[in-house]
Parts: C-alpha cells; sequence; structure tokens
C-alpha cells in the first residue's frame, strides 16, 4: 500500500511511469534524480504523507527500497 | 491561504511545469527572467514557473551562478547581461550576504553596503525592471528580552536594512519592485518559512509554502510588466451586494445594515468595491433582476454605498451571463482578461469559468465573514504605479453614457462630435507625465501599434536622449476630462524619423483624436529635427487588430509585411494634412 503510494509519488516527481520504479530504482538509473530531484522527492513525499524525514535518513534515501523503508518509518512514528 | 488559487501539490505542480516546457504553454506570453542568488534557489523554480504559468506567462528563468552576484552585474559579458532579460529576480538571503549577522555583536553596515551598492551597480548597467526582497529578521535570538528593547539589536538592524532597501526602491520607483520577504514570514508564521533541515544540507532556506508567496508575487508583477492589469470587477447582486434577494424580500428585506450580522459583511465588502474605485477599477453589475429592483436598492437603501453613478456599465436581464459579461467587455471596450467576475452561484460561477476561462472567476465565500477582503486578495487589482487619472476613471465611463445618451439624439456623426466641443492639449511629455506614459505603454492593448513595453527606467532613458521624442496628448470635452490618453514615440536616425510607439488610450477612440494628434507631432519633427521621411509599423497582437490600417489610411505605403511585422514609409512632404475641424488645439 505505501509501496505503490511511493512509487506513484516518485513516477510522478522524476517524470516516469509507474513500471520504471522498482527495487533496481537508484539515484543512479534516474536522470532526474540529482540533488535537486531529491529535494523534491522528500518535500513531495513529506507533502503526501503528512510526515517529516528525519534529517540524516534524507542523504541515505538513494534507492526506491531505502525511500519504502525510510517512509514507512516516519509513518510509523507519526 | 487564498480563495482564487487552490494549494496544489507540488507533485502536480512538477508535471504542470514539465508539460509547459514541452511545449504545452505554447500561446502564453514569453519572459525572460534572470535570477541573482547568494543561496540555492532551484527548489523554487518549479513554484515560480507554475506562478507564471497561471499568471498567462511562458517564462524562460535563467539562475545566476551561486553566490556570484557582484561579478555578474559588474562584468558585461556575463550571463546576466548576455541572457537580455525582461526582468531580473535580485534575491538575497542575508545570512550568505553577511554571515556575521548572527552574531549578538553584529555590525551591519557592511551589509548595507553591499546591498545599496549591489542594486546601484545593476541599474546602472540594465534597464531591465528589478525584484529586490527584504531580510527576514532573525528567527532565533540569544535574549528575547534584550531583542525587544534593543535599538541596536540585529533585530532592529535588520529592519533598518530593510528600510534602506525600501528607501532606494522608491527613489527609483519605475525600475525596483519589493517583494516584503518579511511580510511574508509574517503571514505564514516561522514553521512555513524555514527548513533548517534543507538549509544545512543544501543551502536551501525556504519552504514550499515561503516559495510559493514570494513566486506569487514575482509573477504578479511580471504579469503587470507585461501589461496583464485588471481593470474590471463584475459584480452580480443579490447575496453578493446584499443578504436575499431584492425581488422576493424587497428593499427593506435585504441585508446592508452595517450595525447588524450579516448585513455589516454586505456593507463592507461594498465598501471594498468602492476603494477599487478610487484606484481606478471600473465596476460594472450582471444580475438576473428586474432593473427597477436593483436600482430601487442603488438609488434608495439607506446604507447601500454603491450608487448608480458608480457604474461604469451594467446587464441586469435574465440572459446567460457569459454572454452579458461578453457584451460588457465590448461596451467598456476591455479585454476579458481584465476582467474579475463575482457571484455567489457556484452553478454561474461554473458557466463562467467554462465559456469565458479568460476571466477571473471568484465565488462570494460560504464564510460570509470572508466576503469584505474577497477582493484585496492575492494583489488582484494590484498596479505598479498609481496616477491621477486612476481616479476619475468611474467618472469618464458615466460621461461616455451621457455622451452616448446625446449621439442617439443627433443623427449626423460630424454634428454629434462637434457638439462635444473636443479640445486636444499636444505637448512633448514633461517629466511629470512619464509615469503615466509608462503606465499607458505597459497596458494599452487595442489602439497600441507596436506594443512595445518598455518599462518607465527606459521611458525615462529616451525621454533624455536627444534622437528620442516623447509626445503626448491630454484630452477633453463638454462632459468630461479625458486625462492624458495617448503617446507617440518617436527616434531619429539622420533624416528618416521612426515612430516606435503609438498608442491611445480606449476612452478617446471614436473622435479622430489619434488623427489630429499624429499629424501635429510629426509636423512639429519634420520643423524642429528637419525628418525628410517617415518609418512607421505595425506588429500585430491578439488585440490590436483595429488599428492593422493606421498607417495606411494615413497616407503612408508599405514597404515590407511579414505576419509579425509590417513597415510602412512615406516622404515627409508628401504627408496629406488631416481635416479635423471639430478639435480645438491647445499646444503647450
Amino acid at each position: 500500500m505505501i509501496e505503490s503510494k511511493i512509487r506513484s509519488i516518485m513516477a510522478r516527481v522524476f517524470g516516469v511511469s509507474d513500471a520504471e520504479i522498482n527495487a533496481d530504482t537508484s539515484n543512479e538509473t534516474l536522470e532526474r534524480w540529482d540533488s535537486l530531484g531529491h529535494m523534491n522527492l522528500c518535500l513531495a513525499l513529506e507533502e503526501e504523507f503528512g510526515i517529516e524525514l528525519e534529517a540524516d535518513k534524507v542523504p541515505e534515501m538513494t534507492s526506491f527500497p531505502k525511500v519504502v523503508a525510510a517512509v514507512s518509518s516516519a509513518v510509523q512514528r507519526k | 491561504m487564498t480563495t482564487t488559487q487552490q494549494a496544489s501539490s507540488l507533485t502536480g505542480i512538477l508535471e504542470t511545469v514539465r508539460n509547459a516546457e514541452a511545449g504545452g504553454a505554447e500561446g502564453l506570453q514569453p519572459l525572460r527572467i534572470f535570477i541573482l542568488r547568494n543561496y540555492t534557489v532551484e527548489g523554487m523554480l518549479p513554484l515560480l514557473k507554475f506562478q507564471c504559468l497561471r499568471s498567462g506567462l511562458n517564462p524562460t528563468i535563467t539562475v545566476g551562478d551561486y553566490d556570484n552576484i557582484r561579478q555578474e552585474i559588474l562584468d558585461p559579458g556575463s550571463q546576466l547581461h548576455r541572457s537580455d532579460p525582461e526582468l531580473i529576480v535580485l534575491s538575497v538571503y542575508l545570512e550568505h550576504l553577511d554571515p556575521g549577522c548572527i552574531d549578538a555583536s553584529w555590525d551591519s553596515s557592511s551589509a548595507h553596503d553591499a546591498m545599496l551598492s549591489m542594486l546601484q551597480e545593476l541599474i546602472a548597467r540594465t534597464r531591465a525592471p528589478i525584484i529586490v526582497n527584504t531580510f527576514l529578521a532573525p528567527l532565533h535570538v540569544e535574549s528575547s528580552i534584550h531583542a525587544a528593547r534593543d535599538p541596536n539589536h540585529r533585530v532592529a538592524r535588520v529592519q533598518a536594512l530593510n528600510a534602506a532597501i525600501r528607501a532606494f526602491a522608491a527613489e527609483h520607483p519605475g525600475q525596483i519592485y519589493v517583494v516584503d520577504w518579511e511580510r511574508i514570514q509574517r503571514v505564514l508564521g516561522e514553521e512555513k518559512t524555514i527548513d533548517y533541515r534543507f538549509y544545512y544540507m543544501y543551502r536551501a532556506p525556504f519552504r514550499k509554502e515561503f516559495g510559493e508567496a514570494y513566486s506569487a508575487q514575482v509573477a504578479q508583477i511580471a504579469r503587470l510588466l507585461k501589461g496583464k492589469v485588471r481593470k474590471c470587477v463584475v459584480l452580480d447582486a443579490d447575496n453578493t451586494l446584499w443578504g436575499g434577494v431584492v425581488g422576493e424580500e424587497g428593499l427593506d428585506g435585504i441585508a446592508l445594515d452595517p450595525h447588524a450580522y450579516p448585513g455589516r459583511c454586505y456593507h463592507e465588502f461594498q465598501r471594498s468595491v468602492l476603494n477599487l474605485i478610487q484606484k481606478g477599477v471600473i465596476v460594472a453589475i450582471c444580475s438576473k433582476n428586474n432593473e427597477e429592483d436593483l436600482f430601487e436598492v442603488l438609488d434608495k437603501h439607506p446604507h447601500s454605498l454603491l450608487r448608480r453613478n458608480h457604474l461604469a456599465a451594467w446587464r441586469v436581464n435574465w440572459n446567460n451571463k457569459a454572454e452579458n459579461i461578453a457584451a460588457l467587455a465590448r461596451e467598456l471596450n476591455i479585454g476579458l482578461d481584465s476582467m474579475v467576475f463575482v457571484d455567489d452561484s457556484s452553478m454561474e460561477c461554473q458557466l463562467i469559468r467554462e465559456a469565458l476561462p479568460e476571466v477571473t472567476v471568484l465565488q462570494v465565500p460560504a464564510k460570509l465573514h470572508e466576503l469584505p477582503r474577497l477582493l484585496y486578495q492575492d494583489g488582484l487589482f494590484d498596479t505598479l504605479t498609481v496616477s491621477a487619472e486612476d481616479a476619475q476613471r468611474t467618472a469618464m465611463y458615466v460621461a461616455e453614457r451621457e455622451r452616448n445618451a446625446l449621439k442617439s439624439q443627433v443623427t449626423n456623426i460630424d454634428d454629434y462630435l462637434a457638439s462635444l466641443d473636443l479640445r486636444a492639449t499636444l505637448r512633448r511629455a514633461t517629466d511629470a507625465d512619464l509615469g503615466r506614459v509608462a503606465q499607458l505603454l505597459g497596458k494599452t492593448n487595442q489602439f497600441n501599434l507596436t506594443t512595445r513595453r518598455h518599462p518607465e527606467s527606459a521611458v525615462r532613458a529616451y525621454a533624455a536622449d536627444p534622437n528620442w521624442a516623447i509626445w503626448v496628448m491630454e484630452a477633453g470635452d463638454r462632459f468630461s476630462d479625458l486625462g492624458l490618453v495617448a503617446v507617440m514615440m518617436v527616434r531619429r536616425e539622420g533624416e528618416l524619423g521612426i515612430v516606435d510607439s503609438l498608442l491611445m488610450s480606449c476612452r478617446a477612440l471614436g473622435r479622430r483624436l489619434e488623427d489630429v494628434f499624429v499629424d501635429w507631432a510629426l509636423a512639429r519633427l519634420e520643423s524642429e529635427w528637419g525628418v525628410k521621411r517617415w518609418q512607421a509599423h505595425y506588429i500585430p497582437t491578439r488585440k490590436n487588430a483595429q488599428v492593422r490600417e493606421f498607417w495606411a489610411q494615413a497616407g503612408f505605403t508599405t514597404t515590407d509585411a511579414t505576419d509579425t511585422l509590417t513597415t510602412y514609409e512615406i516622404e515627409a512632404a508628401a504627408r496629406r494634412r488631416p481635416q479635423v475641424s471639430f478639435v480645438r488645439i491647445l499646444e503647450s
């Protein structure tokens, strides 16, 4: 559930199809996932889930699985 | 936060901006913006683009190198100067301009000098309008007790710095505009202003809410610089200007009493309408009503602030409101995109949004206590300059109605024009005229041959240039003074005179004043400058088709014509002088 919502948000932030977001997706594989794209991604996730990501987690969220993990833990803390 | 805009999600904004960049914004007016900055603005760019798109602009935004403002300004070959921007945003974050500002012992004079010299250097090197920001007062102070009372505290120093920025902008009214960051912060609150995580990680201090508010104000100024001014508010009557339905509840039954609720909400809303009239906005009514019932309120209700003479026009009938509003636009000679429509019915609002998407539609808020500030929101009716003509505008439309009443009694158009007792004062523009000249250049759409939106700073430079001449015409008749209504800007290249700009306010149309003005100004330059040959241009826009044949009718010959520019020329000696006997010419 969380995973599919994150997939759709990432697809919209980076301008790709949902299918292009999978376990292998990382900041190495997506053209728009640069530092600015990363900031947009964090802000969009926070907005859509109503969460605040931990500052220390932000730089570590470099792949789809890591993003899912960070968002899940932030949602649980809410 | 606002009523005209719904909050948009970041993902939605990013998608809209990507679509526009992929070609979805064709048809919107292009605008080149350059941002000089000393912090990470990149995250705000989608927000700024989005706000520009909403304002009918298709922006190309170039961002200067990080914290390299001074060099960008001073180097004539820099990106800034090469990109020839139409608007410069000088976006300065105090903590990066002067890192010492977080110290208790901060001396603000170096930040003051750095900021003002940047502005000085910039205006010496560009004519483009500049938007500068005020600084945010420090959010965290080591002692709030001292901060509150110490006139030398850095909180007070930031305020003094901001006052200096405002004062500098006030000295350059045609070129420098201020977006007040401090006010945005006050409205949003600290929580929605700064995101310290991204500030410390990426040097990107601002949260989305702050970025949106800042971008909205920049886009607002950009919209006005491009001449997209809102000129008219079209009001529904029942449950908009007063509570209840006058046709059913009668004069005594409607709610408009300032001493009772909900009457005072409507009463105060009417007051806001009157304030807009003072600013030069014109008011029309579009209501499904019996005309007698409606005017009984305006003429007789003891608490109605709005009276018949405040109206520039009205459509009170049972027709479709979209047709009525389109007819009002034609009658008032203004574009649909300069109109704001207010109605309590969601059905009527939806109809207008669909049928006339250019019109800004506001629905009377369900929370009635929000009605009094409805028209003040989002800087809807903001203008860049205010001129003496603004406050008179409604009176001019009322006089126009009286003229039309006279016209219907006279059968011959020349008799009618003669009966108006027209007068025109023609002169070289003086310093005092230049604000109004820039205002007309900025907003005149229909009678405008080239639609060159020279900013006020450029107008002032041309006025001082011996190879340029700016002519103006003030006009009046027995009903009213029309004020300064026409502008012609001419430059010379040897014995060739080139008409750069020619425009006339639509309120002066249909009296052949333009023929008198152009003939007189050209004749003056033929003797003053020795002009032997004239060149003039027509640049088509979506709104100026009515002047397509102007130069041909004045006897000029087409020498070159493309879809975007027609060039005309004529020998000065071959120029026909128009015979207009009914205009009294006063030269000064």
